[in-house]
Formats: structure tokens, sequence, C-alpha cells
């Protein structure tokens, strides 16, 4: 293999991973280059602290490495799912040592009341409008949220990821986009939008 | 109406987000990094190699394995208690066949018979 790009783009990732363990360089940089920022994205929007998330992504990525030898291309779970998984987990573990993760389904029915979305927030800076009002949510419905709308997986995707059914996946993004709606609303001013 | 504007917003917030976040240099790097260490230690400690299967496994697998192998076994065994304690009755099954491969001329016609038959007419 001599690591020209046109080669790799035409493999998939569970090819790649194949390639990686037969100790192809050039499969580690095209893996990194396709998965790293799908998992940097997600553990940033889940935890909102970038130095953590970069920790996590870099922790997913090295499991990711070391699954390699090991990986069964005609299983279940593509590469991405696999390491949207284990960002999943990942973020779940430190949100609960950190303690941020206390907010249960009960409080995100109140979520649109708590303060701090406008404190947060940069005028006309939406990203920071964004993971404000995902900072309010529930840690799982956060997740959902991110991983459908932002992410673009499927449901089914990530009922995989999260290990849930697909119904249970629906409801969470459905209530959490509920929930971002009113946590936005009233900001569409400040945030360059009609109102 | 104002439901539907603000549904479709936000979808358009939550898009321009994909893609937002920028991986640093050097978290690449570190990435790359662990990869590298990885990949060493795969080649230090390659994946037992599969031993080659023999003739007689490849049999073995093809038969079912061992719950396959004890089926034939069985009907082997069975087979030969039937032929030693009741040949008349396998003979008679088989429509007489087995009695023309192991050489009995009670499957064939007699020659006499023949004969008499002849001398009949």
């Amino acid at each position: 293999m001599s690591g020209d790009a046109p080669t790799y783009a035409a493999l998939s990732d569970g090819a790649l991973m194949v390639l990686f363990a037969n100790g192809d360089p050039g499969a580690a940089r095209v893996l990194t280059a396709r998965l790293l920022p799908r998992a940097l994205g997600h553990a940033t929007r889940v935890l909102g602290d970038r130095a953590e998330a970069e920790d996590i992504a870099q922790e997913a990525m090295l499991r990711l490495w070391r699954a390699a030898a090991d990986w069964a291309q005609d299983g279940p779970a593509t590469p991405a799912t696999w390491l949207y998984r284990v960002v999943a987990n990942l973020c779940t573990d430190w949100l609960r040592k950190s303690g941020q993760s206390a907010l249960t389904d009960e409080a995100d029915r109140h979520s649109d009341t708590r303060p701090g979305v406008e404190a947060q927030m940069i005028a006309g800076d939406r990203m920071a409008a964004l993971d404000a009002a995902l900072a309010l949510l529930p840690e799982r419905q956060r997740q959902a949220v991110v991983l459908r709308h932002i992410e673009g997986l499927s449901n089914p995707e990530i009922a995989m990821i999260l290990d849930l059914g697909v119904e249970a996946v629906e409801s969470l993004t459905a209530r959490g986009k509920r929930a971002l709606s009113a946590a936005l609303s009233g900001k569409k001013e400040a945030l360059g939008y009609d109102s | 109406m104002t439901v539907e504007r603000d549904e479709e917003q936000l979808d358009q917030l939550l898009q321009s987000a994909r893609g937002a976040v920028r991986v640093p240099e050097t978290l690449s790097a570190r990435v790359l990094a662990d990869a590298a260490m990885v990949q060493t230690t795969l080649r230090a400690a390659p994946p037992e190699p599969r031993a080659g299967r023999g003739w007689l496994a490849e049999i073995h697998a093809a038969l079912g394995g061992w719950p396959g192998l004890s089926g034939v076994t069985l009907a082997g065994v069975a087979g030969l208690a039937l032929g030693i304690l009741a040949p008349d009755l396998v003979d008679g099954l088989s429509g007489g066949q087995i009695g023309l491969w192991t050489g009995d001329l009670g499957a064939l016609p007699e020659v006499g018979l023949l004969w008499e038959e002849a001398g009949d007419v």
C-alpha cells in the first residue's frame, strides 16, 4: 500500500481497520481524519468542556486502535458507531464523576424556565447559545439530540450507541428538541433570527 | 406558523453546528502517536495464525463436527448389527439388491429353472 489518498478514499472504515491491524500507517491517518472530528464534536457538545472533550476523544480513538486486531468487518457496528458508543459512555462517566448529570427527566420538563442561557450567550454567537441550551438538557437527552440533529445519525444507530430502544430514542430526541426550542425562544433577535 | 418557523430556525442552527468543531493539530498528533504505539505492539505480538487443518479435520468439520460424527457412527453400527442379525430382512428391504451385490444367487433366476421353463413350453 503506497499511502496515496485516492486509494484509501474508496475504502470503508471497516476495511481501514483491517489495514490498520496489518500495520498500515496510512490507514491510521485516514481513520483519524474521518473519525476524530466526529468523536471530538460529540464529546464537545455533550460535555461543554473542550479540554475534557479532547481527552475523551483521544481515549476513544486509542480504544478503537486497540480493537482493530479483533475487528469483525461483518459485525453489527461500524467503526463510527462503535466510536460514538465509546465516546457516549466516557462522557456519561465523566459527567457522573463531575456531578453534572444530576438533571433528571423531571428537571427536563422545567428546563425552559432555567436561567443562565442569556448570561452565557455572546450576542450573535449562535453556537455558544446552542451549547448553553444543550447544557440544560439531561445527559441522555443531550446525547440523543447531538447524535440525531448535529451528527446526523439515524435513530437505529443512536439506539445501538446509547443501548436503548428506537422508540426511547425518538422520545428523547423529540423532548430534547422541544426543550432546546424553549431555551432558545426569546433569544432569536440576539441570534439574528426573525422573531 | 410561528412554531414551524421556530423549528426551521432550530434545524438550521443544529445543522450549522455539524462539523463546526475543529480538531487541533496537537490532538491529531497525539491520536496518531497512539496509533503508532498500538501498531508497534501488534507487530511485536501478531495474532496467532490459525493452524492449517488437516484432511481428517476437514472431514470432521464437513460431517458437522462431533455431533455429526456421532450420528454417522451410530448409523454405521446400527446398519452392521442389522446386517449380521437379520440379513434376510435387509435383503428384503433392499429389493434383493444387497444379495445381488454380495453374490447371493437367490437374487438371480436359477439357470435350471430356465431350462425347465423351456421344456414346459
